[in-house]
């Protein structure tokens, strides 16, 4: 690589900044699961706005609702810090636009923590994520993705890379019926009738390595 | 009987019968029956979804029951090469441009009791085309009818008796044609390599959206682009100093939205080459190069 850098700078924790209660666990709970510590937390806009006066490359996690995020989100742009707005609806392209800023990456609630962790690297690289599963999503309904298990992955890749499933079997030292129940696990979490599909889905889904 | 249809029944019955003698029967146990193509005397092909994860199965020729190893399934373009000793001779294939919609062809394959036929034409040839698989495939060759699962992975055969196309399921009950040129490609490589060599970074990514600025900044004609969301270790992404969080913008000259448009590009390098890669990282575009490696080879 021409210019190599070293590992991201982890050094600064985020400031988890929400209304409520149950939200701000959640969004803890989230922040920790990407394995970042949570730094600080901001019950308001004004305690966020304190607390981003006194830090230097603070970055904020928020969430919830647009309309609730959306102070919080204010205030950071002001400040011109990165944030991670984890969003349990969508948002149109004009309202995208209004918001956005290098720096401000909104994802669909609730992401696998890779997807956290990812978007909390580059937002704070000062680019601007949007999740694509925001825009078809109804504004109620919360779709999930499930996560695969690392099982289900290792079925999948070896699958992938042609295995049949008795030698899948055997390099993992289970029965081929597991292999057949993980497969089938990864087909309905992944929404697929086929081995082909599946791989194609979970490649596509960052489960699986190029 | 009109002389006329005696002598055309007569003429299809014997284009039924050669056909016939190209295809085998495979057994994957549990009364799953499906049809591969002779490709020599020692190789089979068929549908590699249809063998479900099967290690071994057993195939019926017209006189024997001879057990087939898999040598190599390539699940993006549905064919599964297999040794057996049918000592049948090959198919011939015929020739690529001659295929046009409209044409007939028989479907062969073979079940328990006996060889299995069917007469359809082709409903549209087009050109060379993507898989949702990522495979790509020579020619487009859609067949007419819903398959008889008896029929999956047999051949379809012009009226010269060559053999066009391999028929498996598609998408949305379609019956599609894997075209004689895939299949050969497909073979050829496995012959010559024992297996399928899958080209390999060592990167987990996932689509993102980009907003308007950062796109107009890149110059990228599409608004997604692909976020490195794991570096496995030891790998050529490793070696290459990519990291978490990076952007890929492109390979070997090739745009990259997501994990599978990487797929396809890498698809088209030679495995073992050094290729150019450009890289979003921290506000500034980085041009490197990475090494396409064999996946599970150092």
């Amino acid at each position: 690589m021409n210019e190599t850098t070293g590992p991201h700078d982890w050094a600064v924790n985020p400031i988890v900044a929400a209304s409520g209660d149950a939200l701000r666990r959640e969004l803890v709970q989230l922040t920790q699961s990407a394995r970042f510590d949570v730094g600080s937390i901001a019950q308001d806009p004004a305690a966020l706005e304190g607390m981003l006066r006194s830090g230097g490359g603070a970055w904020v996690v928020t969430g919830g609702t647009l309309t609730l995020a959306r102070p919080f989100l204010s205030t950071a742009r002001n400040s011109n810090a990165a944030v991670v707005a984890v969003l349990i609806d969508g948002a149109d392209s004009e309202e995208r636009s209004a918001l956005g800023y290098g720096g401000l990456a909104m994802l669909r609630a609730m992401p696998p923590p890779d997807t956290f962790q990812a978007a909390a690297v580059a937002s704070r690289a000062r680019l601007s994520i949007w999740d694509p599963n925001l825009e078809s999503a109804p504004d109620s309904a919360v779709s999930v993705a499930t996560p695969l298990s690392p099982r289900e992955r290792t079925v999948l890749e070896l699958t992938g890379a042609g295995l049949s499933t008795k030698a899948v079997a055997r390099q993992l030292g289970i029965s081929p019926n597991t292999v057949k129940f993980h497969l089938q696990a990864a087909f309905d979490k992944l929404g697929v009738a086929s081995r082909a599909e599946a791989i194609m889905a979970a490649i596509r889904r960052g489960e699986l390595s190029v | 009987m009109n002389p006329v249809l005696a002598e055309w029944a007569a003429a299809r019955r014997a284009l039924a019968e050669r056909a016939a003698s190209g295809v085998v029967g495979i057994d994957r146990g549990r009364g799953v029956r499906f049809a591969g193509i002779v490709w020599d005397s020692d190789t089979l092909v068929t549908a590699a979804e249809a063998l479900h994860g099967s290690e071994s199965v057993t195939v019926q020729t017209a006189h024997d029951v001879v057990p087939a190893e898999i040598l190599a399934c390539d699940l993006s373009v549905d064919i599964a090469v297999l040794r057996a000793k049918t000592g049948a001779p090959g198919v011939v294939a015929a020739n690529p441009g001659g295929l046009c919609a409209g044409d007939d062809v028989v479907l062969a394959g073979r079940g328990a009791a006996g060889s299995a036929i069917a007469w359809t034409h082709v409903r549209q040839v087009g050109p060379a085309w993507r898989s949702r698989s990522g495979g790509e495939l020579d020619r487009l060759i859609r067949l007419a009818p819903r398959l008889h699962p008896t029929l999956e992975g047999g051949g379809a055969f012009d009226l010269d008796g060559r053999l066009c196309a391999m028929a498996v399921r598609g998408p949305r009950q379609q019956t599609l044609g894997i075209p004689c040129e895939t299949l050969d490609r497909v073979v050829t490589t496995v012959l010559q390599h024992g297996r399928l060599p899958q080209p390999y970074l060592g990167v987990r990514l996932q689509p993102v959206r980009l907003d308007e600025p950062v796109r107009l900044q890149l110059s990228r004609r599409g608004g997604d682009a692909a976020i490195i969301i794991g570096v496995e270790p030891d790998s050529p992404a490793a070696a290459a100093n990519l990291l978490f969080g990076d952007l890929i913008l492109s390979i070997a000259g090739q745009p990259i939205e997501n994990g599978i448009e990487l797929k396809i590009a890498l698809a088209r390098v030679p495995l073992g080459s050094v290729v150019g890669i450009h890289v979003y990282r921290a506000g500034a575009t980085l041009a490197t190069t990475i090494v396409v490696r064999e996946r599970g080879r150092q």
